[in-house]
Formats: structure tokens, C-alpha cells, sequence
């Protein structure tokens, strides 16, 4: 068994979490009261060490001009009162108008125009000898009926009162849901290897059962 | 007594909860490597790898924190193993917070596993943390210029030209390939993408390794060529880890995970059929 504090506390605290699976108790409370209080203070400190403090560094190394977002940001800490205007929503407005302008291009290049892109694909794949390659034509044919049923999916209901247009649409809602369905399949496979990880934790290093 | 009707959609949420850390920790203590052969993905990821020039620098992105660090960190410090030895310099940079402990804990694995101040492997010379930069895709855009207007300083307050790793690196033109670990989006997007985008010279390779939870929303801008190649989660660095080191850590863990999963699908399919037995919906 490991003699070193910090991993007693990690296996302790660990412990507490899992508690908290079978029922709610005072150790699972506690445990996740230090997990909130410990992520706010690192996050307060990378803020302060990795942000801050550099900023004022370059402002002293004579970048001057840096003191006018520093300004700007510590006006979000003034909001309005009754004797008072507010200019708490300037940094705000900028910042936004900012991440629009950039993302707006980002979003538009990696979620629309590529996506379209690599949407649009030839039916039937053909080997470099010639020959059909059959699994990627298959690939091909389930991938283009699927964007385009998703898509019908998407207003048949509402829009369309025609029954051969809603059966496209319920196999697009298979889609969908066969999608949503993965992504719950990908979610769980990441929480079973940290679930994996903290018991080898807790067996390795806090027990110190070794194989 | 009254009949009770045992069925496991009645069964407390407890009871399944317990099975599922019992069986983990039972195929935690069989501890069997499960291979997963490399797929043309991972080969291809590999090829851009190897390929890096040496003597080279390369960008890593570090965006994941605790939640992702079993998943990454093996992966990760394998890579940093087959970089350091073809002397390829290596530049961490964070687009989270949690990024700056993940990275010091992978590098420490990494040093750990190997002796590297035998081979003259240190920081400032072979490895630089540039930390955490603010700002999510503002942060990707700005390091597209002069690295040094953005950053002038690492984490611990040295200045970036007085560090030999930096000769010649001023801009992301002078790096060889930039490669992203990551457990979250940064602005809803992969961080990788950002780079893709606003640098328009696209002989740079952009590798993406994310957690299993990510591979869904990666994997379109994989399929639309955002990324040069990636690495599915934890299968794909148990197979990529094969092809680029003899470690055996992830493989172990894969097929703890495995087991575990194979079981949690048999009580969802056991659920669902005892349902349907008894004519509900």
C-alpha cells in the first residue's frame, strides 16, 4: 500500500465519487464539493499566471498599447446600477463581434462548404484494375441515401403530406437515430477507460498489487 | 409475501453500476494485451509521422485535461518518445486550461520510460510549453503570424528567443506538422480545424487524436479533408502506439475496456428482450 499523502487523498476521494453510485451520502457531497472549489482555484490561477500576469510583463516591456484591452476587460467588472451606466456589454460586443467575424469562416468552410463537399460522392467505386470495389460502392450508396433521407427527415413532417415522402423521411429518422445511438456507444467507451483507468489507479498505485 | 416480478429493467440502477466496477476490476486483473492491427488510417497517420523531417519542429496541440488523460497520455508520450528520437523539436501549446498539466504529465511518462538526459533530451533545447493560449480560435489565428508577438514568454516566464528550441521557428510556416490530442471542441469546433483553415499553406500535415466520445464529431472533418489524418480514440492509439513503439500500457487498458463494454451491451440487449417478452414498449 503507498505511503505518499497526495495518492492517498486521490484514492480516497475516488472512492468517494464511486459511493455516490449507490447512493447519495455526506462522503460523495464532500468529495465533489473539493472537485468544484479545486477546478475553480486552477482555473483561477492558469487565468491569472498564464494570462494575466504576462500581459502586464509585456505591457512593462513596453507594448503600451496592451493597456487598452486590459482596460476594456476590467470594464466587464463594472455593471450597470441606478446612478450609474453600465459598460460591462462593451467587452462583450467586441469580443463577439470578433469570434464572429473569425468563425464565420471556420464554420462556414469546415461545416458547410467541405461537408457538401465530401458529401457529394460517386455511387459505384471502381478498384485501380477496373474492377467494382464492392464494400466502398455499398459504403458510397448507405452514406448518400442517408444524407438524403436525414435531410427530408428534417421538414417531411411539417412540410409534406405526401406518404411516399415520409417514408423517406422515417428512414432518415433511422439515421438519426443510429447516429445518436453511436455517439452514446463512443460516450460510454471514454467513460469506461477512465472508469478502467482510476481502478488500475486505485489498484496499482494506492494497494500496490502489481502483476 | 407478494410475488414480485424480477426482471433487470426493475433492477436499481445501483445493482448495474456495481456489476460494471466488479467486472472492470476483474478484467483489470487479467491484464491481456489485445492487439488492434493498423488500419490504412493509422498507417497513413504513421507515414506523416516518420516522414517529419529531422532536426525539425513540430506543434502539439495538448486539448484535453483528467477526463481524457487515459485515453491520450499513452499516445501521446509514445509520440513524444519517436520525436525526441529522430531530435525533432517539439512546441506544447494548450487551447484549454487543463492543457498545462496534461502536458507536463505526458512528458514526465515520457522521461520516465526512457532516459532521455542520457541522450541529452531537455527542456528549453529539445521542448518548449508555450501554455495555455486564451482566446479559443482567436488564439489559432493569431499563432498563424509572428509567434512571438502572440507569445513572447513559456510558462515558466523565459523569454522564447533565448530558448534554442525557437531558432527558427517564427511562424507556423516554420513548422513540419501540428499535432492535436484532444478531448473537447474549442469554440464547437476541433482544434485542429482552426489551423486548417486560417493557414492557407496545406503542406502541413494536421493530425487529430481525440477521446472515443469525439470520434463522431471528428470524424466528418476527416471525411472532408480538414484533417490530414486522425486517430479514433482509444482502439486507434492502441493501434498507432503498435506501429510506432513496443508498449504494451494501452493495450492492457483496451482490453479492460473491451470486456467491460461487451458486458454493458449484453445487460442493454437483456433489458430490451426481456421488454419485449413481456409485450412492453
Amino acid at each position: 500500500m503507498s505511503t505518499d499523502l497526495s495518492i492517498w487523498i486521490a484514492a480516497l476521494l475516488t472512492i468517494a465519487v464511486l459511493s455516490g453510485a449507490y447512493k447519495d451520502n455526506p462522503f460523495y457531497k464532500l468529495a465533489e464539493a473539493v472537485f468544484i472549489g479545486v477546478s475553480a482555484g486552477y482555473f483561477g490561477s492558469v487565468w491569472l499566471l498564464s494570462v494575466l500576469l504576462p500581459v502586464f510583463d509585456d505591457i512593462a516591456g513596453g507594448q503600451h498599447f496592451l493597456i487598452i484591452p486590459v482596460i476594456t476587460g476590467a470594464l466587464a467588472l463594472f455593471p450597470e446600477r441606478k446612478n450609474r451606466k453600465g459598460y460591462h456589454l462593451l467587452p462583450a460586443g467586441f469580443l463577439i463581434l470578433i469570434y464572429a467575424a473569425l468563425n464565420i469562416m471556420v464554420y462556414f468552410e469546415s461545416f458547410v462548404y467541405r461537408m457538401v463537399f465530401s458529401s457529394v460522392v460517386p455511387l459505384v467505386v471502381f478498384n485501380t484494375d477496373g474492377t467494382v470495389a464492392w464494400d466502398l460502392t455499398v459504403n458510397s450508396i448507405v452514406s448518400v441515401f442517408g444524407i438524403a433521407s436525414t435531410l427530408v427527415f428534417l421538414f417531411s413532417r411539417k412540410y409534406s403530406h405526401s406518404n411516399s415522402i415520409r417514408a423517406v423521411g422515417g428512414l432518415g429518422r433511422f439515421y438519426v437515430l443510429v447516429a445518436i445511438g453511436a455517439c452514446f456507444g463512443y460516450t460510454l467507451v471514454s467513460r469506461i477507460i477512465l472508469l478502467s483507468g482510476r481502478i488500475d489507479f486505485i489498484i496499482g498505485e494506492f494497494l500496490g498489487i502489481t502483476f | 409475501m407478494g410475488n414480485k416480478e424480477i426482471s433487470i429493467s426493475r433492477l436499481p440502477s445501483a445493482y448495474i453500476i456495481t456489476a460494471i466496477v466488479i467486472a472492470t476490476i476483474l478484467f483489470s486483473f487479467i491484464q491481456q494485451d489485445y492487439s488492434v492491427p493498423a488500419d490504412g488510417e493509422i498507417k497513413e497517420t504513421a507515414r506523416n509521422i516518420q516522414s517529419m523531417p529531422e532536426g525539425s519542429k513540430v506543434l502539439i496541440l495538448v486539448n484535453y485535461g483528467p477526463d481524457g488523460r487515459y485515453e491520450l497520455e499513452t499516445g501521446l508520450s509514445s509520440l513524444i518518445t519517436v520525436l525526441a528520437k529522430k531530435d525533432i523539436g517539439i512546441l506544447f501549446a494548450s487551447l484549454i486550461p487543463q492543457g498545462i498539466e496534461s502536458t507536463s504529465l505526458a512528458v514526465e511518462k515520457s522521461i520516465s520510460k526512457i532516459d532521455f538526459r542520457k541522450q541529452g533530451y531537455f527542456y528549453g533545447k529539445n521542448y518548449v510549453q508555450l501554455g495555455y493560449l486564451a482566446g479559443g480560435s482567436i488564439a489559432a489565428a493569431m499563432m498563424q503570424g509572428d509567434i512571438e508577438s502572440f507569445r513572447s514568454r513559456d510558462i515558466f516566464g523565459n523569454n522564447l528567443r533565448d530558448l534554442p528550441v525557437m531558432n527558427g521557428v517564427f511562424d507556423i510556416n516554420d513548422i513540419s506538422g501540428i499535432i492535436e490530442f484532444s478531448s473537447g471542441k474549442v469554440d464547437g469546433v476541433p482544434g485542429a480545424v482552426f489551423y486548417t483553415v486560417f493557414n492557407r499553406n496545406r503542406e502541413i500535415p494536421v493530425i487529430a487524436v481525440c477521446s472515443s466520445d469525439l470520434v463522431a464529431d471528428y470524424l466528418p472533418f476527416k471525411d472532408s479533408g480538414s484533417i490530414s489524418s486522425l486517430v479514433q480514440g482509444m482502439k486507434g492509439i492502441v493501434s498507432l502506439e503498435s506501429v510506432l513503439t513496443e508498449r504494451s500500457e494501452s493495450k492492457k487498458r483496451f482490453f479492460t475496456s473491451t470486456g467491460v463494454l461487451w458486458l454493458v451491451l449484453l445487460i442493454i440487449l437483456i433489458g430490451n428482450l426481456s421488454r419485449l417478452l413481456r409485450g412492453k414498449k
